[in-house]
């Protein structure tokens, strides 16, 4: 029985989406018009229903006009509120001027610019992806706004977040005025950082790592704040203990030298070794060790700094996509 | 993607923590202005403690909100919606009412507020708000009643809005808007108020309790004399053609008819008796239509002309009694209106009879009571003389010896004896106590009637108001052959109370006793007509448009009350309704995309374009107007000084330059 429903329901949401994304077709901006925008009440506006009525009852039964007219003048505003939270979102383009990529499981953040034509500018507008947090904003007069709205992702590669929803129940809440927008954004999901065995260099590539690549953990350094992806045994639980805070113990076992992060070194399945390899990158970074990326098809020199670790991270994040998903770019 | 530098999140990923909601400061005030603006004239209508619970409640949110004081829990909010309530039961003694209704209402009104933590319990609380204007309706239907209740329908609606607002506006700003709502909403609420039609009550309510006014339903010596200065008014009248003369106007409102020596009461059985049945064979002259609103004066007897045939209302609780007087099902309790049709003469195809019966209820007299006038009938009915003889010789009697005063000396138990035969001084109830007196004694069937006579003429809207100082009590003889026959021994007396009105009937004292300031001013006296006017009109066309004034309406507006013909217009007013709101809509967006100083390049684009250049998608102003000059070197300044100071508006940041701009491109090419 719930099985049913819940497939007529499945049913009944394909179509109406369907229908929503031929009355709105994927566009990288957006106007909000009367050809996109709907309007319904909502529960509050079943509950001012139902005062209204009881304002009718009272009025019919002490048979006194003003009281009546009082639940006719409620039955206007209800009306006049449809025409005012019409107007609120009507007037506004919403553009998509670009997603900053995340990490998988993390929400990725789509900036969007809304700007609004409308005298009275537009309050109370709430925006979210499917599944993402709320972002509720103003907008005034002719003044673009832009704006941050989260979506969660799930793997590595491009996520497109679905459809926007841009809704307000401005002025009275008793009616909500919304509309999903096909927009045509995309982000780059990087793989999630996964602590994984430190890749080695092949010696089939000819090249000796320089230094002496001793396997790190024997010499304790120091205590740094816990981060997502540190092994487990690393963990300071002493001081944890002492309620002092998280902290990672870490072991300086490696003079400075050129690292790769080499595909063949991990023997681990695909998404890990991309986890992998993109903890290690991180790492690196951050401590300043100069590193290469080597991939099937692909190798980046060893090097340093914010860009180079973007392209490490976007050919992570880009590698070995399925078909339809390379082509969502 | 952003060239912007991100900074990778290695930290577990989660929603921020969700805020605990709370209700900001300035959402918290209006709530708080609203309640007091909206309980405010209820608390007139209702015991003033429920003001403390209010002030209490109140200052109990705010030290809330400033975090002095905790929420109260469940166990003293219970205790004090428990001691509430007692304070009510205690207030009304244990009667379930109209009042003690509204009083819970404004209760739990109040307490809420010690609840209300988020938008969606402010939300509520707004909407019992609304109920409890309602209420306000429940005590008082004035204008003025009206005007406040709209102000706080604008109160709510600012409070309302600010709930959603996400931005900080103007108090003024708010209330702007909140009363742009309602502009918008009052046409339809118009409409809606003129073609919905009106239904009777769903089912019995508990009564309303309404202050006894006027008389009472017993006459004593002095009854009448305490209502002579009171101006408030009883009834207003509207007549469907020509008024009857005023010495017609005898509003009658209920016949006593029995007597004890002092007072004049009804019998028990009034109002259960039928009309008589050989009434249809009546014929009826002079019928009078006419509709009466008359104030709630807290009793079932209603005013008609003698007399009644036909009476119609909303609700149809008005009947007709055997003595052609109107009766209410209930107490009047709130303002109403009805029609009525009289028939000022009746005769009757076979002459009407009294049975033995009601000969003797309406010419029995206490046994002892008022000896000597007793004598005096008798002494008249031993000349031989007949019924008409006696009325006659009774009223000459009044005419010779009697004075018509509004301070009548006391009197005793023999009421009648004195004042016939000693003081002779006295006011309309005295006259015709003692004339129906005198007929009694002398056999022939009377009663007394109460009700009111005459009326004040209003010629700014066409009715008769008829005041409580109108009161007047007359007799009702009956005639063999002819049926009740109304006297009014006052008459006899004082000729001027009927054709005139009280004041001129009156001896100098008297009239200092009732002088009003606005009688002696000439101005004052008309405003109080226009005032009264104005009161009439909207009792008519707003408290008591009812089915039936809405067909007259309806019919008169569109021309008929057809179904489809409503239908029609109210598509008809629907399809211009959205043809506005298009275009106020269009009229706010309108241009809006285009910055000032390029719309005034537009302007110059057309104007060039006049002359011949157009210019090209990409092309920026400089290049067109070097194009321009090319050809035409004469318009070297104008184009020059207009690209100089477009460049200045739109890219150095100088818009005190944007008037000179317009202006240029106004003057061009001259």
């Amino acid at each position: 029985m719930t099985s049913l429903i819940t497939s007529l329901r499945n049913a009944w949401e394909t179509r109406f989406y369907r229908w929503i994304d031929q009355r709105s077709p994927r566009a990288r901006q957006v106007h909000l018009n009367r050809k996109n925008l709907y309007t319904f009440p909502n529960l509050t506006g079943l509950l001012y229903t139902a005062i209204t009525f009881v304002i009718w009852l009272l009025g019919t039964n002490y048979q006194n006009n003003l009281i009546l007219a009082l639940s006719y003048l409620l039955v206007s505003i209800f009306v006049v509120s449809i025409l005012h939270a019409f107007a609120n979102l009507a007037g506004i383009s919403i553009r998509f001027v670009g997603a900053r990529p995340a990490f998988a499981g993390d929400p990725a953040a789509f900036v969007l610019e809304l700007n609004c034509i409308n005298k009275a500018g537009c309050d109370n507008l709430e925006l979210r992806w499917p599944g993402g947090e709320t972002q509720v904003i103003t907008l005034d007069h002719n003044e673009p706004q832009q704006v941050i709205v989260r979506a969660q992702s799930v793997q590595r590669g491009y996520l497109r977040p679905g459809r926007l929803l841009v809704q307000s129940r401005f002025p009275l809440g008793i009616i909500r005025c919304w509309t999903w927008l096909n927009l045509d954004a995309s982000a780059l999901i990087y793989p999630a950082p996964i602590f994984t065995d430190e890749p080695h260099a092949q010696a089939s590539n000819g090249r000796e790592e320089g230094g002496t690549s001793q396997r790190g953990g024997d010499d304790f350094s120091g205590l740094r704040d816990y981060q997502a992806g540190d092994p487990i045994k690393h963990i300071a639980w002493k001081q944890f203990a002492q309620d002092k805070g998280l902290f990672t113990k870490e072991y300086e076992a490696y003079l400075s030298a050129e690292k790769w992060l080499d595909w063949d070194s991990l023997n681990h399945p695909q998404e890990l070794r991309l986890s992998g390899l993109c903890y290690w990158a991180l790492d690196y970074e951050r401590r300043q060790i100069p590193y290469g990326l080597r991939l099937p098809g692909l190798n980046l020199a060893p090097a340093l700094g914010e860009h180079h670790q973007q392209a490490v991270l976007t050919a992570l994040g880009e590698f070995n996509l399925p078909r339809e998903a390379k082509h969502a770019r | 993607m952003l060239a912007k530098p991100w900074r990778p999140r290695l930290t577990p990923s989660g929603k921020p923590p969700k805020q605990a909601e709370y209700l900001a400061r300035d959402k918290l005030a209006w709530l708080l202005v609203m309640q007091a603006m909206l309980i405010l004239p209820l608390l007139f209508n209702l015991p003033f403690w429920l003001w403390l619970v209010w002030a209490i409640t109140a200052f109990w949110r705010t030290q809330m909100f400033r975090g002095r004081w905790g929420t109260p829990g469940s166990l003293v909010k219970t205790l004090l919606a428990l001691i509430c309530a007692g304070g009510l039961f205690a207030s009304y003694a244990g009667k379930t009412g109209t009042e003690t209704m509204v009083g819970l209402l404004v209760c739990a009104f109040s307490l809420k507020l010690l609840e209300v933590n988020s938008g969606r319990d402010a939300q509520l609380l707004l909407f019992i708000g609304f109920i409890i204007t309602a209420t306000q309706f429940l005590f008082s239907q004035t204008p003025q009643a009206a005007a406040y209740a709209l102000l706080c329908v604008v109160l709510l609606l600012a409070s309302w809005r600010s709930l959603y607002l996400t931005h900080a506006q103007s108090t003024g700003m708010r209330f702007k808007r909140g009363g742009m709502i309602l502009l918008h909403a009052l046409p339809i609420m118009l409409v809606l108020f003129v073609v919905i039609p009106r239904l009777g009550p769903l089912w019995a309510i508990p009564n309303q309790q309404a202050a006894k006014t006027g008389f009472s339903d017993s006459l004593s010596p002095g009854d009448l004399g305490n209502l002579a200065l009171d101006r408030s008014p009883a009834f207003r009248v509207g007549f469907a053609d020509q008024p009857p003369p005023v010495n017609q106007l005898y509003w009658r409102g209920l016949v006593l008819d029995t007597f004890d020596g002092r007072t004049w009461r009804m019998r028990d059985t009034w109002g259960v008796q039928s009309r008589a049945p050989n009434d249809d064979k009546a014929i009826k002259r002079e019928l009078t239509d006419y509709s009466i609103i008359v104030e709630p004066h807290g009793q079932p007897w209603l005013f008609s002309l003698m007399t009644a045939q036909r009476v119609e209302n909303t609700s149809n609780s008005i009947r007709i009694t055997a003595d052609s007087l109107l009766m209410n099902r209930i107490p009047v309790a709130q303002r109403m209106r009805y029609q009525v049709s009289s028939a000022l003469q009746i005769e009757w195809p076979e002459p009407p009879q009294l049975n033995k019966l009601q000969r003797d209820n309406y010419t029995r007299l206490p046994r002892d009571s008022n000896p000597q006038t007793r004598a005096l009938a008798e002494s008249w009915r031993s000349q031989n003389l007949g019924d008409a003889q006696i009325i006659a010789q009774a009223l000459a009697l009044f005419n010779r010896e009697f004075t018509y005063t509004l301070q009548p000396p006391l009197l005793g138990q023999h009421s009648v004896d004195e004042f016939l035969l000693t003081t002779k001084r006295g006011f309309c109830e005295h006259f015709s106590s003692a004339f129906a007196f005198l007929l009694r004694a002398a056999g022939i069937p009377a009663r007394v009637v109460v009700g009111y006579q005459g009326g004040r003429w209003n010629p700014v809207e066409n009715y008769l108001l008829v005041s409580q100082s109108d009161a007047h009590a007359w007799t009702e003889v009956w005639i063999e052959g002819t049926g009740w026959q109304m006297i009014d021994p006052t008459a006899a007396v004082a000729p001027n109370r009927i054709q005139q009105g009280m004041n001129e009937a009156l001896g100098e004292s008297d009239q200092q006793l009732v002088a009003n300031a606005w009688r002696s001013s000439k101005l004052l006296y008309n405003l109080q007509l226009r005032w009264d006017a104005a009161t009439y009109t909207w009792q008519r066309w707003v408290l008591n448009y009812d089915s039936e004034a809405q067909e007259g309406l309806l019919s008169r507006l569109l021309g008929g009350t057809e179904t489809w013909r409503i239908t029609l217009w109210l598509i008809g007013l629907g399809l211009v309704g959205a043809g506005l709101f298009a275009w106020a809509l269009l009229r706010n967006q309108k241009g809006a995309l285009l910055r000032p100083e390029t719309k005034a390049v537009k302007k110059l684009e057309q104007k060039l374009a006049q002359l011949g250049y157009r210019r090209k998608t990409g092309e920026t102003l400089g290049d067109f107007i070097h194009r321009v000059l090319y050809s035409e070197p004469q318009l070297k300044n104008g184009l020059t000084q207009i690209a100089q100071l477009f460049e200045q508006v739109a890219y150095q940041n100088r818009p005190e330059q944007l008037p000179q701009l317009q202006q240029a491109v106004k003057q061009f090419p001259r």
